[in-house]
């Protein structure tokens, strides 16, 4: 029981900090829709695991658990990819104001040199 | 024809002064780009024939290489030629790398080791990276089996092919991201003979066989910028 309590708490803290970003206008009407539904698959999962096991005999994966370990799995492949995806381009803005800077400085040599 | 060689370099203090006197008599202008060396880099890049531009952090020779082609271009340079700062393309085969492009046969030239002229010094790990480097350019980037050398560093391009030819890989995988650009454009391209000297030291900062991993995630990445 302690193991929902603790989740039924962490889900419902996210769901209202996602209706909270919503009402700033940080997350659009349809993205609070959508974590919404995670967020509610998530208690439903906590509560009732045993739903897991429909869902997974229909995509054939014998029991609920190994379903939700791979979903999660692949979530977590999917959010790690695009962790560095931002990073990359993080990168990327970088060498643009490194190249910015450099060039600035060559540019201003060049210009010393001829006057 | 104005001429630039455009050299990225990263702690090469003690090469580099040799490679700009060994590379100079081949061309009218240098640009080094100090890619953010902690050592004195920048110093040993001063020469008569050469301009210093320096990256305050490092990132990359690709990087690197990009900031040089566009300070070369604002110097007039009708033709750029790319080359290593750790002195392992002999100069004396500049001339040859460039004269595609002064005879108006080609747009771009790649230097190729693979091409007849003996390679010294490259170990059987150097060797088994270029293969599956080459592997990976003709099968899943599509570049063409006639392409020799997938990590060449020696390469040159014609002022209009280099504005039109930009690349935005900042790392390692900028030479396979160039071949594919190359390859898949309008612009006329071919490879000739140059001669690569590895040395213990070029060996020890050079590329390792894992690199190949490596060029493939940046390369994975890049597709998903644009």
């Amino acid at each position: 029981m302690l193991f929902q309590i603790f989740f039924t708490i962490i889900f419902a803290s996210a769901l209202a900090l996602t209706w909270r970003r919503v009402r700033q206008g940080a997350l659009r009407f349809i993205e609070g829709i959508v974590w919404t539904v995670i967020w509610g698959a998530g208690l439903a999962i906590i509560w009732r695991p045993e739903a897991t096991n429909l869902l997974a005999n229909i995509v054939g994966i014998g029991r609920g658990a190994d379903l939700v370990m791979y979903v999660a799995v692949i979530f977590l492949l999917c959010f790690a990819f695009l962790l560095a995806l931002s990073i990359d381009r993080l990168e990327r803005q970088m060498t643009k104001l490194v190249q910015h800077q450099a060039l600035q400085e060559f540019r201003r040599a060049r210009t010393e040199k001829r006057s | 024809m104005r001429t630039v060689a455009v050299i990225a370099a990263y702690h090469e203090e003690t090469r580099l002064p040799q490679v700009l006197e060994a590379v100079a008599p081949h061309v009218d202008e240098i640009v080094v780009v100090d890619d953010g060396s902690t050592d004195r880099t920048f110093e040993a890049a001063a020469h008569p024939k050469a301009w210093v531009l320096r990256h305050p952090l490092n990132r990359g020779q690709g990087a690197a290489l990009r900031t040089g082609t566009t300070a070369a271009l604002e110097l007039g340079a009708d033709a750029i030629i790319h080359l290593d700062a750790d002195g392992q393309h002999d100069p004396a085969y500049i001339s040859a790398v460039l004269e595609p492009i002064r005879s108006g046969k080609a747009d771009v030239v790649f230097g190729s080791r693979f091409l007849g002229v003996p390679i010294e010094g490259a170990p059987a790990s150097r060797r088994a990276l270029h293969v599956a480097i080459r592997i990976f350019n003709r099968w899943v980037l599509g570049i063409p089996a006639t392409m020799t050398d997938p990590q060449t560093g020696c390469r040159a391009f014609s002022a209009e092919a280099a504005r039109a030819l930009p690349f935005y890989q900042d790392r390692m995988a900028h030479a396979s991201e160039i071949l594919l650009r190359v390859t898949r454009s309008h612009w006329r391209w071919q490879e000739v003979p140059i001669r690569v000297i590895y040395s213990s030291e070029t060996l020890k900062k050079g590329q390792k066989t894992t690199d190949a991993f490596k060029i493939v995630w940046q390369l994975v990445l890049g597709a998903f910028h644009r």
